[in-house]
């Protein structure tokens, strides 16, 4: 059989109910999601154990599974066809179906419709994990979005300023719970795409802009594209490449604080003048002849 | 004081299927804030997702107070590491080629 729920709670095929659960919770322990934040891993294997105990915590399921393997839920009407092929012929055996007897099915249907004591467990529904992937500048405002997950569509609000790679846990909306066990959660994890003027770090914003060297030298203005609009920006002279200039309040939103960004700040970055005319290189060759001026 | 963003602490155990004096103990160790009206226990919605994870840790886990106490820190830790080590990325980032923007 592909899966081997036994294996994977590393319980004997003849283990006890007690040795299961035991197993379960030492496992569950380790590989719980709420104990392993933002490990896409440990919530994998922990949807496998909870698939396996849900199988093997209960009897019937269980013996289900051990007849039937893992398409344990279809064994029996896939048996249901085989009787059906079965009556059809004049006499001969079971077929291969595992090859059961007569007998042995009489005992699983007794088994299964017999009435088993007590009340069935409920069992939680698996959780999902799903990606939304944003720009830069969509995830810089609170906005609504649509996801299909499992063929269901969420409506969520995504709050301004989420950073790449959080994850947030959306109650209610992974698998479907099982004997009136509540639906297991879908954690989200946001997936912002770079974008190509802004750098974020933190809250902050990292642009680069290119500065002509007369502007870099004698100061000006220019106007630099933010999130929310464009602003005049002031150069002032003598700015060397390299130089940083802080923009207070122009950079990202801070998440569940809503009016607070971050900062955006600026590099100057001072493109030379190329393809310089003869006049320009006269001009050039006056200036550099001029007494030196000190140099930062 | 503002009651739309508070849940009774009893509705919140009939729902969940907890004891109050469970989430008492949580309040105790400061794990949770609840706030008391009129012989009434209330926690801000914000904390809802904080109370149910700790539920779950105590209920379906079979952790006891201490523990869940002790892997509240620890957990503290862990995300603010993974954090920091996911800013730590985005700034290492910008200085990759292709990135000077």
């Amino acid at each position: 059989m592909a899966v081997d729920y036994y294996k994977i709670l590393g319980v004997a095929r003849d283990a006890k109910p007690e040795a299961i659960k035991a197993a379960y919770r030492k496992l569950a322990r380790k590989l719980h999601p709420d104990l392993n934040p933002n490990d896409p891993k440990a919530k994998e294997r922990f949807q496998e154990i909870n698939t396996a105990n849900e199988v093997l915590s209960d009897p019937e399921s269980r013996k289900k599974y051990d007849k039937y393997g893992e398409q344990w839920q279809r064994g029996e009407e896939y048996e249901k066809a085989q009787q059906a092929q079965q009556r059809s012929r004049a006499g001969g055996s079971y077929g291969d179906f595992g090859g059961q007897g007569a007998a042995d099915y009489a005992d699983l249907f007794g088994d299964l419709f017999g009435g088993r004591g007590g009340r069935a467990p409920k069992f939680r529904g698996q959780d999902l994990s799903a990606e939304l992937h944003l720009d830069l500048r969509a995830a810089a405002k609170t906005h609504k979005q649509t996801l299909t997950v499992n063929g269901k569509a969420i409506r969520i609000t995504v709050p301004a300023g989420v950073a790449n790679g959080q994850t947030i846990r959306i109650q209610g909306h992974g698998g479907p719970g099982a004997n009136g066990g509540p639906n297991g959660d879908l954690y989200l994890t946001f997936r912002i795409a770079p974008d190509p003027n802004f750098s974020r770090v933190k809250n902050d914003l990292h642009a680069t802009v290119d500065l002509d060297l007369y502007t870099a030298i004698l100061g000006g203005e220019l106007m630099l594209d933010t999130l929310d609009g464009t602003v005049k920006l002031t150069v002032k002279p003598e700015t060397a490449n390299g130089a940083v200039v802080k923009l207070k309040g122009k950079g990202y939103p801070i998440y569940k604080h809503e009016g607070q960004h971050g900062d955006l700040l600026v590099t100057f970055r001072v493109k030379l003048p190329t393809g310089l005319t003869e006049e320009q290189r006269v001009l050039f060759r006056q200036l550099a002849d001029q007494p030196k001026t000190s140099t930062p | 004081m503002n009651t739309e963003n508070l849940i009774a602490i009893d509705v919140f155990c009939a729902q969940q299927e907890v004891e109050t004096s469970f989430v008492l103990a949580l309040h105790e160790r400061g794990l949770v804030t609840i706030t008391q009206m009129q012989m009434r226990y209330f926690v801000e919605l914000e904390q809802l997702p904080r109370l149910e994870q700790l539920a779950r840790m105590h209920y379906d886990l079979d952790i006891n107070l201490e523990g869940i106490e002790a892997l509240s820190h620890m957990l503290e830790r862990v995300e603010g590491l993974q954090r920091e080590l996911r800013e730590l990325g985005e700034r290492l980032g910008r200085y990759e080629p292709g990135s000077d923007t």
